[in-house]
Parts: C-alpha cells; structure tokens; sequence
C-alpha cells in the first residue's frame, strides 16, 4: 500500500488515476439505480416527513398513475438549505413539510412556484394554504391537550391560557419550546392574543410544570398516563397512535374551544422542471382517495370536507381551529421563540 | 571493512509532502461558517446575550466536565484493571468492553430515560407493586442523566487508548517503579498513569468533541448545550447565519482546547522514554481476593449497564413490534452499503491521517501541526451544521460545472459531484479525520525522536523512515482508529441525510426517523442490528489490540 | 578536498562551524558552536570532552546531519557534507547533504533500537542492498565481533540487557560500512563495571576494523583510555585539540590544564633579570623561574601538577622549606599536602618508598610547568 514511495511519478499518476475513476464509477454506479429518465415518468419529493409515514401513500400514487417517486427525507432545516443551495439544478419537483413555519420559509426563499389549481383551492380551506398558492395544507395536525382522566375532571379543562392558571401548579407538561410545533403554537397565540398575555400565559406555564420539558410528544402522553402531570400539550396524532397498541392507557384528550391546527403541506419547487407532475401529485394528495389515506396513515384530520378520519380519531368529535390564517405560525415563529426564551421556557 | 551503502537517488516526487492538505479539507466547511459573520443579525444576537447565552454556556460546561470526569474515570479504571489485574473474564471484557461504542448514544440515552425516568419501567414498576409515591423521585432527564448516558456511550474513547498506552509501556515502567520500591498503586499513579497521559488526552478530547457536537441525545435528556442552541436559532429563528456564528464560536472553543492540549503534551515529551515493549501477560498487580472480587464486579457490572442492558431493553422492545416491515425493509444491502462506505471512510481517514502524521515527523514546522490540529476540528462542529459546511461549497462547484457543461452538450449532465457517493466520501473524510489523528498524534508523540535519526544515519530517506519505521510503528495507532470510523459512519446521520444518493437508507437514518416520531418500539430492531453489525469491526479490529497479542507499542 | 598536515586526507575535518539555536518564545538566539575546528585521520579515534551543555552533542548532530549549522563546513572522507552560507549572514547552507547520504553511522545515548524489529533485523536494518544470505552473513561478522550469540538474534530489543542493547546498537550503526561512527555517550547508561569492560572491547574492536569514530562524553577516564586524539569543548569551542597527552601536558589554555587531572594555580609577577642579555624570570612564592622574553603583561599564572613539583629533603637553590601536614596512601603513590609560603594548601605526589620526613625542600622546574 505505501509502495507509491518507490514508484516512478508515472506509475503513481497512473494510480491516481485509475482510483480517481473507480470513483467516478462508484459514484455512477449508484446514481445508475436511478430510473433512465426518459422512459418512466419520476418525481423528485424532498420531504421533512418521515418515509414511513410516506410510503403506503407514494405506492399508492404510483400504482395509479405509473409515477415513479423518489422520496429523499431530511429534516426541514437541512432540507431548504439544500434546496437553496441546489437552485435551479435541484432535482427536487415537490416539496412536502410537516409543520407551516418551514413551508412559510420556503416562500420566503423563494423555493415555491404559485400554482393555479381550482382542485386544491376548492378542496382546501383559505387559512390551511398559501393565498399565492405556493403551499398548500394536505392534513391538518391538532395540537391541543390531553389529560389523566383520574386526576382531572375534563370540565376543569378551558384554553391553552388556562393552563397557565394557579389551579395547575405542579400538574402540567410541556414539550420543549426547542419544537416547531409548539413555536408554532405559540407565535399563533401571540397573534391572537398579544405579546403581554402570552408572555403571561408562557410565564404561567413554566410556573406550572410537573417536571423538565420533554422530547417528545410520546413521552409527555407517557408521563401524562403515569401521574407525574395530570395534563399537557401534544398533537392528537400521538395520542391516537399510542391508543391503536395500548386503548387503555390513561390519558384522554380535550378539546380547547379554539383549537390550533398545524399542516402536513407542499408545493412544487421553483426548480421543477415538471411543475405540471408536481401539481398532480398535490391534487391527487387532496383528492378523496388520497385524503383518505392520509387520515389512515397518521391518524391526522383531512382538509378535505367529508372525508372520514380513522376510527380512534372519529371518536374525539369535532373541533374549532382557530380562524388565524396559518402564514402567522411562519412570520411570528422567530418572535414566538423570544417569547419563550424571556419566559424560561427551555 | 567494505563499504556497502548503496548511492540512493533521493526521491524526487515527494506526495508525502502535501499530506497536510488533507487537514485543511475542513476549511472547506470552516469557511462557509466563518462567512456566515458577513451579516450578523445584532437584535438577534442582544437577545440570545440576554437570554440564552449565558445559560447555555454554564450548560455546556457542566456537560463537558462532568462527561469528561466519568469518562475519564471509566476509562482509565477499566484500561487499569484489564491490564493489570486479573479476574475471571478478563480476557471477554478486554474487548467487550467496547461493544457500548456500537449504539448510538441517543439510543443509550433513550434506554435510561425509558427504564428510570417517572413513567419509566423501574419507576413504575415501584409503583405499582409497592404502592410508592415517588414524588421526588429524581429525574433523569438532567445533567446527571446526560452524563451518565453519555459517559456510558463514549467511555471507549478512553478505554481504548489507555489501554493501548497501558500495554505498550505501562508493564514495563510499572516494573521498574516497582525495582524502585513503588507499591504496584504507588507505581500506577507515579509511573504508568503519566506515561499514558498523551493517549487519556486524546481520548478525552475525543470525547470531548463528541459532548460539544452531539443534539439528540441531550435533546432527550433536557440538557441545553450550546448545540441545542446552535439548532434553536436555525430551525426557531429561521438564522442558519446566526446559528452558523454560535457553531464558529464552539469551533473556537474547541480549536483553543485542542491547541492548549498539545501544548501542555508538548512540555512534558517523553524524548527519552524508551519506546520499550511489554513484558508477559501475567498480570503486575498481584491479585488478592478483594481486588480480584472488585475488579470482577466493576468491569462486569459497566459492561451489563453500558451494553447488556440497553441490548436487552431493545429486544424486548422490538419483539413487540408486530409490522415489521419498514425495519427490515432491505435491510441487508443497506446494511452492507453502510458497512463498505464507513470501510472506505475509515482507510481513507487513517492513511491521510497516517500521512500528516509521518509529513510532520519529517519536515516539523508550523503550518503541518497547524493543519494536524484544523484537521481535527470537523468532529467538533454540530453534525448538521458541518453537513451544510460541506454541502454548500461542493454544490458551488457543481453548479460552476454544470453551467461549463451545458455549453457542450445539452441538459449538461446534472449535479454530477453532490449526491454522489464521492461526496458522501467527502463529508465523511472531513467529519471522522480526527479519530485516527488523534490517536495517531498520541502514538507519534511517543516515538522518540532518535529512532528517526538513527534510521536516516544507517542511509534510509523519506520513503525508507515511512515504510520501515512509521508504518509498523504506528501501525497500530491507525488500526485502533478503523473499526472506531467505520462505526461511527455507520451511526452518522446528519450528513448522510444531507449529501446521501437518492434512495441510499442507511440504518442510523431509519432510526432516526422512526425515533423522531416516537417510534421506539419499531425503531429498536434497526438499533438492534445496527449495534449487532458494529459489532463485526470491533471484534475483529479491535480484539486482537486489546490482547498482548502485538510485541512492540 | 581536506589535507591534513601529512597530507594525507582526513576522515573529517571540521571547520569554523557554528551554530545558533533559536530560543523559545521571544526571539532571541542563544549561540551554542563558536566556530568549531577538528580533524580526524582515517582509523583514528577521536573523543570530545566537556560539561554539559558545551555543545558537544550539537556537534555530534551537525556532523550526522541532524541540525543544520549556520556557518562552517564539514568533510567527511573528504567529500564536503555541509558547507555552510559563505556570504556570513544567516542563509542557507550553499549545501547540505541529508543524513542517510552522509555515511556517518551514529550510535545513541540511548541506543534507538527499533522496538518492532528483532535482533537481526535491527542490525540490518542499513543493509536494504544486500542479499538476505549476504545479511546473513554480515549478522554473523559484526555478532562474532561483538559477542552477541545466534540465540539472541531473534529477540527484541527489550528483551536485552543494557551491554547487549549496546552491542546491537553498535553492529546495528557499523553494518553499512559507514565512512565514520559517531557515538553519543556511549557508555552513560551502562553500570560503571560494566562500563570499563565495554570500553576495552569497544577500542578493541574499532581499531580491529579500523573504524574512524568519533564520541563524546564528560568522563576523562573514559576520554584517555579511548581516544587517540581529544579535544576539550567548553562554551560552544573547542579549547583545544590533539593527543590526549599534548592535552595534558602542554595545555593551551588554563581551563584545559584545570580540567584534566590536579594541579594548582600559583600568581607570578613578571621580573627583568639583570643579566647581561635582556632576560625575563616570574616571581612566585616558590622562588624565581626563568622566563621567555616578550611577554608584555606583568602577572601571570603558573601551573603545576601534583607530580611536577622538584623535591629534596635537603636545601637546593630554587627551593622553599614546606611543612607536611597530611599523607594519604594510595597504592602506587602517596599524596602529601603542605601549606605553601602563603598558606596555600597544596599537594604533590610521592611514591610510598619515598621520603618520611615531616619538612622538606620544594621548588619549580621549568620544564614541568605551564605558564599562562
């Protein structure tokens, strides 16, 4: 191996060379598992949601329409960096995200085309997508708040404000404000409610907590189910999917009268050379079929009117989001987090 | 007495000569961090001053010293104890011991909070059986718990090379301290533990990096690191710039570190220290039966907590998981993608490293430690951060190519370097160059100067003093850093996810994304396999190091 | 090419080298060869002596070509291996030949055996030329040589004892047939028996392969036993450079007469004598000694050793009635200690057999003294 000492420089420029191309052919070797383009329509989908999630609605996608997807997963940051980076010879056709601050970003890089589509408007409410069309919201996540029926008697339960009342001292769970979910929540309320109150309502929260922030969402349901907190925060998806393997964990969930709803959205990026594709695949995602599956896949509420969530979902009934138009969980999150850095709320 | 030296043409072409450019690959990342202070965003930064700063800072320094003292202390102790002593199992354990390094430390962190956090097993388990209240149970989910997950995870830095330290010379200077009139303790603490300090210090910055730059597991377990900042600002503020700046600043930090380090080292060289080998294998510390019971249930009881246990929490786990699917989905090709890329990542780190190392030895001066020392520095950026440090450029350049191109010939062949595997390489090279120049640095240190002379007095030049001298004698230097890059590749994810080939899954992405959501049940056979196969490296690298099996240091 | 005075070509030869060492941190330079001079003939041994410190290691790695000198050049079997800036400033050497093609074998302190090579394989570790069964046959030369048996040929270096480590590092540097061998403290890490007996072997052996070496070391013994010329190096120069007796007894300086064996430091005063010529004579305690004309300065030192003194146990011209104070028996000789005129302790030697008196009569010869 160190035998390069003696060559002649012929010999080792040879050998540099010949591993410069065995690169090159590892390289092509594997970008060669790529469809020949041509032949097989394909669609590039950066997506900040997780392929899991993704899959059983990709398959079915390409079932119908022969579309072949490639789906490359990162997380939202690194992901519109990318895009960024990668500009108009990104590959990337879609780009899907699970929470409105990062597709609100994505506008704001100018990631996303305006498409015109009369499908997605009709089938999607304005305040769940953008009012150029550049994103649109294909589900809708619920974050409200869930309790331990043995501790707390569900007409105790008012707003997310209230939880930052005295009677919850020692009783309430957060997530950690480090999450987008809860920036989100936050920069939604401070629209509604004004940079005092919800200073106030933050203060009161942090005040209130049983124990450190958590993770996660599952381990705050896990905490909530134990008795460390007798409420908390978290997005009904995780709940549901914790009662699909154990129903009878101790945890329910109540509505707020305003509920703040986040999105699993998309658009079709400025670099698409197909926008048309990218565009159908949207449409087909809010269509009745792919709706439904959606609702099926993560246990999330449909945009689409009359469309059935799945079983455990149904049987929370319906909620009230709040009327916010869902751009202010992008424009205000930088403020919400200042917000909860003044607060202390790690 | 006939002449015999044969006239040797020095070599003309002489690479070996631009070794040092490899370590400043990371200026490659480096520079699109420092760029970042092009535009600061001031009311941003009064606000992180006034909020976040502070107690991010007192944090990060409470993490880091107390990782560094368990680690520390585990690694030292154990290396000591398999060296030195004997009890039943030594022999298992003096590699076993390293098999904690095949899960990821989110993964450990996870284990813990799910076994001792309040609505975790044991808790629960007090609970419902006893009837306890708990009410001030403590929580794990702390300082204490991120050192404990932490330590438990990274303890191997040390471990490894102490004990490598410990073999290559400790028996021998523990005799003479005992000649000298040392008790074997006395002999430990004055002789061998001093002589290994080089080696402790590299683990312990190693360690130390890991600590700096890790998000998930102190994510999990509540600790706000300067990182966990780093990421706050980015992903919260929307600053990528600021957040760029918090992580050029931590990179200071860790530069200062990594030069105050050598600097100490460089005081005490041990210039005249003979590069003598080991004695035996019997044990130097005559075992008694306290020592021996001790030594016994100490090493045995770190190895059930750092492996055994998490091991067993995840199967369990995993056998209650019904769909299997995504978790085994192809899992194998993946598995051996994983395997030959972190494979060619660890050659390629060790040679490159190998070759700085011996380009110092030879030539000395300011710019090749200097680049030594940079070349570290990729391990100590956040990895996302360094994932679009890397990105960023390389997509420059492909742009500038592409546009070359497309004069040519139409469509001008795409992005034809970014999401190549060339690329992925190329992270990889930047983010893992520090485990075998750190541990390269340390073994070279200890290589007295005079074995280079006298080679070069009996007629060997460049060529001759790297292949006869530096290679066998560092040999094993590098051969500790393989199995430790091919593992820590294969639970890379940051910088797979951003530079990887469309399609190209890799286990620690897997479990990522199934984690993230929540997921552990279905995410512990991935963890599972990922642990068992990062098993195949250490056993067959790391086992034989870890025996008296090699007779020189 | 170097001549030595015989014309014949010199081994090495050593001119005007010097030497700066860069200090740490504030920029200075600490000078540690003064312009150095030495020249070894082929087959001759030649050894430096001096402090620690003196720069004598320096020197040695000048000359293998480990430190680059500023200025000076150095000659080794006649073909130049380092000359140095010739414009006096603090350039770069006009050349500079590196170590491994210098044929200047060295053997270490601390000997620098290879710890991941055997016995043999340290030996021949210069001989890549050769045929594995010519190195064979090289192995068994040099061990036969140097007393080290086949069964310690596999062995590692640690596995050896402190003389067998040296042997090999011995064979190891004269293997290659090097032009000269240099050998840094040959002999410290060894225990003083030991130590006296590889000193024997270690000549012995050189002049049987008439090797030229050159070593160095702070003990005088070892010094006189092995070198056929010496020099004393004292702060970055050589004072003095020739066979070990010229050292000794026609020192040209007064540190050099201090450094080997005793002697005492008597003031004279400078005198004209009134002759009929123009004649000098020092004044000292011990009476008048005829003196070279041409000297300028006026106070001068005499120096004499234990065993130059004239003695009588009866008056002589010249001579200075001293008191014994102290004997002590050595063996061969005894050691007498007296008080001179002006209280003085000083000593001289005498041989068992010789005088018991309790005073006797001192004086100076001219012939035994040296003058400064």
């Amino acid at each position: 191996m160190l035998d390069y000492l003696h060559m002649s420089s012929w010999t080792f420029f040879r050998a540099v060379l010949g591993s410069f191309g065995l690169w090159l052919l590892l390289g092509g070797a594997v970008r060669a598992e790529a469809p020949a383009a041509s032949e097989v329509k394909s669609l590039v989908i950066y997506s900040s949601q997780k392929e899991h999630i993704l899959r059983e609605l990709v398959e079915s996608f390409s079932q119908e329409t022969g579309v072949q997807i490639r789906l490359v997963y990162d997380q939202a940051g690194p992901l519109l960096t990318k895009l960024r980076a990668e500009g108009a010879s990104s590959p990337a056709d879609v780009l899907l995200a699970v929470d409105v601050g990062n597709l609100w970003l994505a506008t704001q890089m100018d990631l996303l085309r305006p498409i015109q589509s009369e499908d997605l408007t009709s089938a999607i409410p304005n305040v769940l997508r953008d009012s150029q069309g550049r994103w649109f919201g294909l589900s809708q996540r619920a974050r409200t708040i869930v309790y331990n029926p043995d501790q707390v008697a569900a007409e105790d339960l008012g707003s997310y404000a209230d939880l930052a009342g005295a009677q919850w001292k020692g009783r309430l769970c957060l997530r950690t404000s480090g999450h987008v979910y809860n920036q989100s929540l936050v920069a939604v309320l401070l629209e509604s409610l004004g940079e005092d109150k919800t200073l106030e309502v933050l203060r009161g929260w942090v005040r209130n907590l049983a124990a450190p922030v958590f993770a996660n969402d599952t381990q705050l349901i896990r905490a909530v189910h134990s008795g460390q907190c007798h409420v908390g925060i978290t997005n009904s998806y995780y709940l549901a999917r914790i009662l699909s393997d154990q129903p009878d964990i101790r945890v329910q969930l109540h509505w707020p009268e305003r509920v703040h709803v986040n999105v699993f959205g998309g658009g079709v990026t400025r670099s698409s050379s197909q926008p048309d594709l990218g565009q159908q695949f949207l449409e087909w995602l809010v269509s009745e079929s792919g709706q439904k599956l959606i609702a099926q896949a993560n246990y999330e509420f449909p945009v689409r009117e009359g469309i059935e969530p799945s079983q455990i979902v149904k049987s929370w009934g319906v909620f009230q989001p709040m009327e916010v138009h869902l751009s202010v969980a992008g424009e205000r999150q930088s403020e919400a987090v200042r917000l909860m850095d003044r607060a202390r709320y790690r | 007495m006939p002449a015999t030296v044969e006239k040797k043409v020095p070599f003309k072409l002489r690479p070996l000569k631009y070794a040092f450019v490899f370590g400043l690959l990371v200026l490659l990342p480096l520079s699109v961090v420092i760029l970042s202070w092009l535009q600061v965003d001031t009311e941003l930064w009064r606000h992180l001053l006034e909020h976040q700063l502070g107690f991010l800072t007192l944090q990060t320094v409470s993490l880091a010293v107390g990782t560094l003292i368990w680690t520390g202390f585990l690694g030292v102790s154990l290396a000591a104890l398999v060296a030195f002593t004997e009890f039943p199992g030594r022999r298992f354990l003096s590699w076993a011991l390293l098999l904690p390094f095949a899960l990821p430390a989110y993964v450990q962190a996870f284990v813990w909070v799910d076994l001792l956090d309040y609505s975790g097993l044991v808790p629960t388990f007090l609970r419902q059986s006893f009837g306890l209240d708990l009410v001030s149970w403590p929580s794990v989910r702390s300082l204490p718990g991120a050192w404990w997950a932490l330590s438990l995870s990274f303890f191997i830095y040390v471990y490894l090379l102490t004990l490598g330290a410990f073999y290559s010379q400790g028996r021998r200077s523990l005799e003479v301290a005992r000649s000298l009139g040392y008790s074997p303790w006395q002999g430990f603490w004055r002789v061998s533990l001093p002589l290994a300090k080089p080696w402790v210090g590299a683990g312990l910055l190693l360690v130390l990096m890991e600590v700096l730059s890790d998000y998930g597991t102190v994510a999990l377990l509540g600790v706000d690191s300067l990182t966990v900042g780093i990421f706050r600002v980015w992903y919260g503020h929307f600053s990528l710039s600021t957040a760029a700046q918090l992580a050029s600043l931590l990179t200071l930090v860790v530069f200062a570190i990594v030069v105050l380090e050598s600097r100490l080292r460089q005081r005490q060289r041990f210039y005249e220290q003979k590069a003598s080998g080991l004695a035996g294998s019997g044990a130097q510390f005559r075992s008694t039966r306290g020592l021996r019971l001790a030594a016994m249930i100490f090493s045995w009881t770190v190895f059930a907590l750092a492996f055994v246990l998490p091991m067993g929490r995840l199967l369990w786990l995993g056998a209650s998981v019904q769909d299997y699917h995504y978790a085994w989905a192809s899992v194998f090709p993946v598995l051996l993608n994983t395997l030959v890329l972190g494979g060619l990542a660890a050659v390629l780190t060790a040679l490159a490293a190998f070759f700085m190392v011996a380009d110092l030895r030879l030539r000395g001066g300011g710019l090749r430690s200097s680049a030594l020392r940079l070349g570290a520095l990729g391990y100590a950026l956040p990895g996302a951060v360094l994932a679009v440090g890397v990105f960023t450029p390389l997509v420059l350049l492909d742009k500038q190519i592409h546009s070359l191109l497309s004069g040519w010939f139409e469509g001008g062949g795409g992005l034809l370097l970014t999401g190549t595997l060339w690329a992925m390489l190329l992270g990889y090279f930047i983010r893992f160059l520090a485990i075998p120049l750190l541990s390269l640095g340390s073994a070279s240190q200890n290589l007295p100067g005079r074995m280079d002379e006298a080679a070069r007095s009996l007629g060997e030049a460049e060529g001759g003093l790297v292949r006869r001298l530096y290679w066998p004698l560092l040999k094993k230097g590098l051969l500790i850093s393989l199995p430790l890059v091919v593992v820590d590749v294969m639970k890379e994810m940051p910088m797979t996810l951003m530079m990887r080939p469309t399609g190209w899954d890799t286990l620690s992405v897997r479990i990522f994304q199934l984690t993230s959501e929540g997921l552990w049940a279905e995410a512990a056979w991935p963890a599972v396999i990922l642990s068992l196969s990062a098993v195949v490296p250490i056993y067959f690298f790391l086992r034989p190091l870890t025996r008296v099996g090699l007779r020189y240091g | 090419m170097a001549k030595g005075a015989s014309g014949q070509a010199s081994a090495l030869h050593v001119q005007e080298l010097r030497h700066c060492y860069k200090a740490e941190g504030h920029g200075k330079t600490v000078p540690v060869l003064k312009g150095v001079d030495l020249e070894l003939f082929p087959g001759e041994l030649g050894c430096l002596l001096g402090p620690s410190g003196c720069g004598k290691t320096t020197l040695l790695r000048s000359i293998a070509g480990f430190e680059q000198p500023d200025a000076g050049t150095i000659h080794v079997g006649g073909r130049a291996v380092f000359v140095g800036d010739q414009t006096g400033g603090h350039g770069r050497p006009e050349l500079t030949l590196e170590p491994e093609l210098r044929r200047v074998g060295m053997v270490f302190q601390d000997y620098a055996l290879f710890p991941h090579l055997n016995i043999q394989d340290n030996i021949t570790f210069g001989l890549r030329s050769l045929s594995p069964s010519q190195r064979q046959q090289k192995v068994k030369e040099l061990a036969e040589a140097l007393r080290l048996s086949p069964d310690l040929w596999q062995r590692f270096p640690h596995e050896l004892s402190g003389g067998q480590q040296q042997r090999v590092a011995l064979a190891r540097a004269l293997a290659p047939g090097p032009q000269l061998l240099l050998l840094d403290e040959p002999f410290s890490n060894l225990d003083p028996r030991l130590r006296a007996e590889m000193r024997g072997e270690l000549k012995d052996m050189l002049k049987a392969w008439a090797v030229t070496a050159l070593f160095v070391t702070h003990d005088q013994e070892e010094a006189f036993e092995l070198s056929d010329k010496l020099g004393l190096m004292q702060d970055g120069k050589i004072l003095q450079w020739g066979l070990p007796e010229e050292l000794y007894r026609q020192p040209k300086a007064l540190e050099v007469a201090q450094f080997f064996g005793e002697g005492f430091v008597l003031d004279a005063q400078v005198e004209a004598s009134n002759g009929p010529t123009q004649s000098y004579q020092l004044c000292t305690e011990f009476g008048y000694v005829p003196h070279r004309p041409s000297e300028e300065s006026r106070d001068l030192k005499v120096f004499v050793r234990p065993e130059n003194w004239r003695w009588s146990e009866t008056e002589f011209v010249g001579g200075v009635k001293v008191e014994i104070l102290d004997r002590r028996f050595r063996g061969a000789f005894e050691r007498l200690y007296f008080l001179s005129p002006q209280s003085q302790r000083l000593m001289y030697l005498d041989s068992p057999k010789g005088s018991a008196q309790k005073r006797i009569y001192l004086g100076l010869s001219e012939e035994w003294i040296n003058i400064f």
